[in-house]
């Protein structure tokens, strides 16, 4: 049964995490090496989504590894250890999105869904014999569609990443980003209604 | 209840997925979508690249686990040391 193995794993987590947090706190030789070791891997892959830039990822890495360090102390345990170092490195890649000379905002009109006169959908939009779930979901699509993201325009794609990927909430990205909450909502629709253009021909496809 | 068009509905679509729907517009929102073949099929497509992200993701962060490069490794336990 899954729930009972899913419990278990959870449980082993939480005391690997609670062990690694002790050492940690005592200054155990090797702890923190287990530490990024353990968790680095991760962090570096929401790094080179946020920032596109593997030198910019792995800059932003360190200095997470090190914040994470310097503050282990107010780290409270409540969380994993992963998901605090998750928001960490989520923050400093974002202070490093922030201090990159600002681009123009880029428009994705073009990938938005166009409409007749009446409020029809100007397109007609196939199905197609295999559900798109299902042809999504094959192994050899999983690069197709992290491609697709990574050629949506820089603002909405942070916006995509921080809402749908890394599960952050509205009002935090809005106060990250400094936008409003509406305005975060939209970018998030219009950047899914992008993706969605931008994937769906593309299936199936070599 | 209001009728609506492919536009409105297409507009309401993230609300409609979160649940953010107030009940009158999404009962219209429903009432449309029973009618309209092409609404359907635009929100299963919309809901699953959203699905598709999520997943292609979360194989890249496992696969970035497996893979931490060893100068990096290298260059955070050197930083840490000079602190």
């Amino acid at each position: 049964m899954a729930a009972p193995q899913q419990s278990t794993a959870d449980t082993d987590a939480r005391a690997a995490d609670a062990a690694l947090l002790a050492d940690l706190r005592l200054r155990v030789p090797g702890a923190f090496e287990r530490l990024v070791r353990t968790q680095g891997g991760r962090m570096l892959a929401v790094a080179r989504r946020l920032l596109s830039s593997e030198e910019d990822a792995r800059d932003a890495v360190q200095e997470a590894f090190l914040n994470a360090f310097r503050n282990i102390d107010r780290f409270e345990g409540q969380a994993l250890l992963s998901t605090w170092l998750h928001r960490i490195i989520v923050n400093v890649s974002l202070m490093k999105l922030r201090s990159r000379k600002r681009k123009p905002e880029e428009s994705l009109d073009h990938l938005l869904p166009a409409f007749r006169d009446d409020g029809h959908f100007a397109e007609r939009f196939e199905s197609g014999s295999e559900p798109v779930d299902q042809r999504l979901a094959r192994e050899e699509e999983q690069a197709t569609v992290r491609a697709a993201i990574e050629e949506l325009p820089q603002h909405y794609r942070t916006i995509l990443l921080l809402r749908d990927i890394e599960g952050i909430g509205t009002q935090e990205v809005a106060e990250q980003l400094g936008i409003s909450p509406n305005a975060v909502k939209l970018r998030l629709h219009r950047a899914r209604q992008a993706l969605r253009t931008l994937l769906v021909p593309r299936l199936g496809r070599p | 209840m209001e009728k609506l068009t492919c536009r409105a509905c297409a507009d309401f679509l993230a609300d409609y997925l979160s649940g953010e729907l107030d009940a009158e517009v999404r009962a219209s929102f429903e009432v449309h979508l029973d009618r309209c073949r092409n609404c359907r099929t635009y929100l299963d497509q919309y809901a699953a690249v959203i699905t598709a992200g999520k997943r292609a993701c979360s194989r890249e962060n496992e696969q970035a686990a497996e893979a931490f490069p060893e100068e990096l490794v290298r260059a955070i336990l050197d930083a840490q040391k000079q602190r």
